[in-house]
């Protein structure tokens, strides 16, 4: 089980403190074992940046990261690195996210180095050929050098690459946004079946509401670095008015609020320049309150 | 309705040592004028290729057979300085990853001004005002700070929107786009389906190259269906979402999240050039006997067409 408290994260430009960018605002998440939360969000607003922080490979500003109830924070660099096979990533471009000097099967078989005392005695032509059997490479595919393949071969090995070490728990950064509809469903249809038989954690961050309704067991929507709205089925009945935007995007002429407009309402809500039932009580913080079967950062809502 | 772009047995083929890459294949298509036609298909099918093939733009490594003509002229066969006189005035080309499309080291508004500096009697002020007022009208707001600013301030829907507003900007006939909507996000896509209902509306001739089949629905009055270099169908809109015809629409709408994300099974197949059955019946679970020998693309009563012996 991962769980983040209280995660901030403050980006700084290095020429003057004025271009301070909040990414992630005091957001709480919980991830059990076995379950598929799914993160959505425009672009920007936060989403990619608290998944590296659940996987550590970014530091908060503020807050902590558990897992299994052991603060990942406080913990020594040797005990991190006994624990990392355990969080894996599927970014959003398979195509940087392999070594284009190396072979595909170097790639796959990766984790198996790096962890080279976890994995002793295991054999490695084995171990790819389970590995690309489950996620439906051919051999002479991962044989192959990255550019020989298309995207969806290529994710296909970044997968294979992440399920390795059997983890607790997957990063998908938006799997699928660079691929085809067709390739699409096969790559969902694969990691839906990998991650049920591993058992593990996973984050599902995309843009795609359709994708986010499937493969989430909960969904959490987040704008200006927070989750506004997070439960079960709210994106078939939204309580917040983002939530409810995003689920008719053909609302007014389609086109958005200035971008400037997102992100400069200081501590109020991120919401506050584009909503339709804005009043002067949005400029205060929101806080995240139980409301039915959800939790929803909106004064009005309760 | 009249023809504004023909594109008569178009094929483009590469070379290779070992092989042929059929890319495009036999192609036939009439684009008529003022109408949107979104061309859809996987990667590798061959759309991008024909949007490039009408623009003449094709890499000098393929071979090209066949006929392209606008208004008369076959753009196969025009020179560089004729070409010159189409390319970005009569028929515009808004780019695939806009990221990477404009140069990073020019103002934007100095980049959708440069089609303008161009045409005769233009001065520096009145083209200024005019890429001022494409701004407004495409939202990149605010125009006056956007116009100084340069590509990678601009966020993705934002820089697509800059690119059609440069598309726009030396008032064509017809613009190609390709893939406008890849890699943006769902809030920010409603903005970029605004931008060509804009366009459509201003009676200009769209085609809209996209895997995004949601955008195509949204916006496309016919719909252009390419497989492995071939076009299996041609199909009203509104139809083809309701009932498509060829097995591989079928397959390409089942596999939509909200259709039940189903894929097709197997995957494209290089073909041998001397094979002639139709490319689609390794995948194709109704495929007989008679599929070894590829099916025309047959006209329907409707006026639409589709490549598949079921419909002969």
């Amino acid at each position: 089980m991962l769980e983040g408290i209280a995660l901030s994260k403050e980006f700084q430009s290095e020429n003057g403190r004025k271009n301070r960018v909040r990414a992630v605002d005091d957001v709480d998440i919980r991830i059990d074992d076995g379950e598929t939360l799914a993160l959505i969000g425009e672009s920007g607003c936060g989403k990619s940046t608290l998944g590296r922080i659940l996987l550590n490979l970014i530091t908060p500003s503020r807050g902590e990261v558990f897992f299994d109830g052991r603060n990942l924070a406080t913990m020594a660099p040797s005990e991190l690195r006994a624990l990392r096979w355990k969080f894996q990533i599927v970014s959003q471009h398979p195509d940087s996210a392999l070594n284009p000097r190396w072979t595909v099967a170097d790639s796959i078989l990766e984790p198996f180095r790096i962890h080279s005392r976890m994995t002793q005695g295991r054999d490695l032509r084995q171990e790819l050929e389970r590995l690309i059997g489950l996620v439906g490479l051919e051999p002479e595919q991962a044989a192959r050098y990255p550019h020989q393949l298309s995207g969806g071969e290529l994710q296909r090995a970044v997968i294979a690459r992440a399920i390795s070490l059997d983890p607790s728990f997957i990063v998908c950064d938006e799997p699928t946004s660079m691929l085809d509809v067709s390739i699409q469903a096969s790559i969902i249809r694969l990691l839906q079946d990998r991650q049920k038989e591993i058992g593990c954690g996973c984050l599902f961050i995309t843009h795609d509401l359709e994708l986010a309704k499937i493969m989430g067991d909960r969904v959490a929507v987040m704008l200006g670095g927070r989750i506004v709205e997070e439960g079960e089925d709210i994106l078939k009945d939204p309580a917040h008015p983002f939530t409810q935007r995003i689920i008719s995007p053909c609302t007014g002429d389609g086109y958005p609020a200035p971008a400037a407009a997102y992100g400069s309402t200081g501590d109020g809500c991120p919401f506050l320049p584009s909503c339709p039932s804005r009043n002067g009580q949005c400029h205060a913080p929101q806080v995240m309150r139980e409301y039915r079967n959800r939790k929803v950062r909106c004064h009005m809502v309760s | 309705m009249d023809a504004i772009i023909n594109v008569n047995r178009l094929s483009v083929h590469f070379p290779l040592a070992a092989t042929t890459i059929r890319a495009v294949d036999g192609i036939d298509l009439a684009v008529e004028a003022h109408e949107t036609l979104a061309i859809i298909g996987e990667s590798g099918s061959g759309k991008s290729i024909l949007g490039t093939a009408i623009l003449n733009l094709l890499p000098p490594t393929c071979t090209v057979s066949g006929t392209i003509s606008y208004r008369g002229a076959d753009l196969l066969s025009l020179t560089e300085k004729e070409l010159e006189k189409i390319r970005g005035i009569r028929i515009a080309w808004v780019p695939q990853n806009p990221a990477s499309s404009l140069n990073p080291s020019m103002r934007v508004g100095d980049q959708i001004g440069e089609i303008l500096t161009r045409q005769a009697n233009s001065d520096k002020e009145s083209v200024r005002q005019k890429v001022l007022d494409l701004l407004e009208k495409f939202r990149v707001l605010p125009p006056e700070e956007r116009f100084l600013e340069y590509p990678h301030s601009f966020s993705g829907g934002m820089l697509q929107r800059a690119l059609v507003a440069m598309g726009v900007s030396g008032r064509p006939e017809v613009i190609i786009a390709d893939e406008p909507t890849k890699g943006i996000d769902v809030i920010n896509k409603g903005s970029v389906s605004a931008v060509f209902r804009t366009v459509r509306e201003q009676g200009i001739t769209l085609i809209v190259i996209t895997h995004d089949l949601s955008f195509a629905h949204d916006l496309a009055d016919r719909i252009v269906v390419m497989y492995n270099g071939r076009i299996v169908e041609i199909a009203d809109s509104s139809r083809f979402f309701a009932r498509p015809l060829h097995p591989y629409s079928a397959g390409l709408l089942r596999s939509l999240p909200e259709n039940g994300l189903t894929p097709i099974p197997g995957k494209t197949q290089e073909l041998d050039a001397c094979d002639t059955g139709c490319r689609f019946r390794f995948r194709c679970t109704g495929a007989t006997e008679r599929c070894n020998n590829e099916p025309p693309l047959i006209r329907l009563g409707s006026g639409d067409c589709v490549r598949c012996w079921d419909h002969a």
